[in-house]
């Protein structure tokens, strides 16, 4: 084998490792993200039903209490956020914490939140769904976990 | 000139490669979304995911970016110097790289991803003039080359 040909291999060879290490590590994230597996194991996640409209948040808690754009949760404790549209294509985004997941009609999606830190967090969305889309802000209210 | 490279030059491509890399790397702090906080595990997966494909990134560019400048001015065609009455490009450059260095300065505050929408216009100003700055250089440096 010539040292060219050795160089051209090696240039090849080295950007399919990058991008398959790249690969395997995305899917392996991937995976833990959309079955929520960093959950912690002994404690039950609180579910709640979040239904995005234009152009509004609407939280629905278990005991069936409702409030809009704004969400309160507790630090360190697992969430199930049930997300469903009630008109077009929304996006829950929540930049800071690296959430995001799509809000579509007729399907409820879970999106699997632990928030480590109190703290208040802006929920955007993230699709265009409409002339009134960017006053779609929210508030992910973050409590002390012992308060 | 000889098509041969020496161990010079070998060091010399090297410097480039790492000169392109280090460029790359604090262009985006070295892969280190701020943006991004670390109170949530999906915070933290994407914060590693994107430090591991920048610098990847950074690795690819500075291969093939650091290569094409060192073999560009190691094969490049040997110019006849003429002598001028008034050398431009002495001239345009320094008053180019001022000019770069004072809109460097002007534009140093807006480096931050949470800039007040009203400030964004600015920041697209910035850019487009660092635009035309760069069209400015790259001209500069082809007609000396290039000269007709």
């Amino acid at each position: 084998m010539t040292h060219k040909l050795s160089i051209e291999l090696l240039t090849i060879i080295g950007a399919s490792v990058i991008l398959a290490v790249l690969g395997r590590l995305s899917l392996h994230y991937l995976a833990i993200i959309d079955t929520g597996a960093y959950f912690p194991h002994n404690v039950k996640p609180i579910v709640i039903r979040v239904i995005a409209k234009q152009y509004v948040w609407e939280f629905i808690y278990p005991n069936g209490t409702i409030s809009y754009n704004k969400v309160v949760i507790q630090s360190g404790r697992p969430y199930i956020f049930n997300l469903t549209s009630a008109d077009v294509i929304h996006a829950m985004y929540i930049v800071q914490l690296g959430y995001k997941l799509e809000a579509i009609p007729g399907y409820y999606y879970p999106l699997y939140i632990i928030v480590d830190k109190p703290g208040v967090y802006a929920i955007y969305c993230a699709e265009f769904c409409g002339p009134g889309h960017y006053t779609m802000i929210g508030e992910l209210i973050v409590t002390s976990g012992s308060g | 000139m000889s098509g041969k490279l020496s161990g010079k030059d070998y060091v010399f491509w090297l410097l480039s490669v790492i000169t392109m890399f280090l460029i790359f790397e604090a262009l985006g702090n070295f892969g280190n979304l701020s943006i991004l906080s670390s109170f949530s595990q999906v915070s933290l997966y994407e914060k590693q995911l994107f430090e591991i494909t920048y610098i990847a990134a950074g690795g690819v560019f500075a291969i093939f970016m650091g290569s094409l400048i060192f073999l560009c001015l190691r094969f490049r065609e040997a110019v006849q110097k003429e002598s001028r009455e008034i050398d431009y490009f002495k001239v345009s450059m320094p008053l180019l790289i001022i000019s770069g260095g004072i809109l460097l300065v002007f534009s140093y505050p807006y480096f931050s991803p949470y800039l007040p929408l009203q400030l964004q216009f600015n920041l697209g100003i910035i850019i487009s003039l660092s635009m035309i700055l760069l069209l400015a250089i790259t001209f500069v440096v082809y007609k000396e080359y290039f000269k007709d």
